[in-house]
């Protein structure tokens, strides 16, 4: 299920809290993807994403009775997962280098918009997953929180612990460095396809 | 347009391509028989103290409360202090007659105090990180 067109059906806090298996149930089927996609994006293995992604739903329900509701519960759970993630990757310190931002110009961008629309399009999701692949974990973490998450920024300033703007700067440093791995590997699939 | 925009055009276009990954079919069922596990765990508290130590416990107070009996005088005062000081002063002498202690012994005793106070705030902070 997409959660961009989710949280029409709020779970029930206090159902759960209560032991309530089937509401806690609906809970985790609503998140499952999305917390699973941030840290199979940010730990780059399916297994440790998943053993993340299941610690993430225990602490879910351990700490629910400490959620106030000050932001959105799926922002609170998100943000469980993201620091999990986080400590995971501290833990067997596999925090990747992040690369230097590279600004990319109006002409790479209209060559890539160009390359882009000539993949086809059940291509394109996997050409995408190749790129996040190579993104490091926070910058993969933000995009994919951005682009499944309404897209707000107050949101994501909870989410990650940060002020606005700086998540505007993180935001924008995160789609340059996506950019000029999109760049890159489309130069290497023509390459590869064309001889180019 | 400054490329600034373009940039965020051609991401919000890339991005709108984006699907989820999804878990494996059980997961749900997974962290659901996790959980229930935790919910239903009953907690047991076990003593601190051993019973033994309690017992002690118990035995000395009620040996207190004994030998405030013993001092009680019904003449208004509650406990004749003359007598407690005369007895204890007795005993101390005969105890530490031959007791004598040096200086150097004496900041020892006070450091390995230090030592275990600080031992103690170390032990708890362990204890709680490892419990918690």
């Amino acid at each position: 299920m997409d959660t961009r067109s989710m949280e029409t059906d709020q779970p029930n806090i206090n159902a759960i809290l209560n032991g309530d298996a089937k509401a806690f149930a609906t809970l985790v089927d609503q998140h499952k993807n999305l917390v699973f996609t941030v840290a199979l994006r940010m730990l780059k293995n399916r297994e440790e994403a998943e053993e993340v992604a299941q610690d993430t739903f225990i602490k879910v329900f351990t700490s629910l009775k400490k959620f106030k509701g000050e932001c959105k519960l799926s922002t609170w759970i998100y943000r469980i997962a993201y620091n999990s993630c986080l400590d995971r990757l501290k833990k067997v310190k596999k925090m990747q280098k992040t690369v230097q931002v590279e600004e990319v110009n109006n002409v790479e961008l209209r060559e890539m918009n160009t390359v882009f629309t000539e993949i086809a399009r059940k291509e394109k999701a996997m050409f995408l997953q190749e790129c996040m692949k190579k993104l490091a974990p926070k910058d993969a973490a933000i995009l994919t929180l951005f682009y499944f998450e309404e897209k707000r920024l107050g949101e994501m300033a909870v989410l990650l612990n940060r002020s606005e703007n700086t998540v505007k700067v993180q935001l924008h440093r995160a789609r340059t460095r996506l950019a000029n791995i999109v760049k890159d590997r489309q130069q290497h699939v023509l390459k590869n396809d064309y001889g180019q | 347009m400054d490329s600034k925009e373009k940039l965020e055009e051609f991401i919000d276009r890339l991005m709108a391509e984006d699907r989820l990954q999804t878990p494996s079919d059980g997961f749900t069922q997974e962290v659901v028989d996790r959980t229930l596990a935790i919910y239903h765990t009953k907690i047991e508290y076990r003593p601190l103290l051993p019973k033994w130590m309690f017992y002690g416990f118990g035995i000395l107070v009620v040996g207190l409360i004994l030998f405030g009996f013993y001092l009680y005088t019904p003449n208004g005062n509650y406990v004749n202090y003359d007598l407690v000081l005369g007895k204890m002063h007795d005993w101390s002498a005969q105890l530490f007659l031959q007791f004598r202690l040096s200086k150097t012994v004496m900041y020892i005793i006070v450091i390995a105090g230090i030592l275990a106070c600080l031992q103690t705030i170390l032990l708890r902070k362990h204890l709680n990180n490892r419990f918690a």
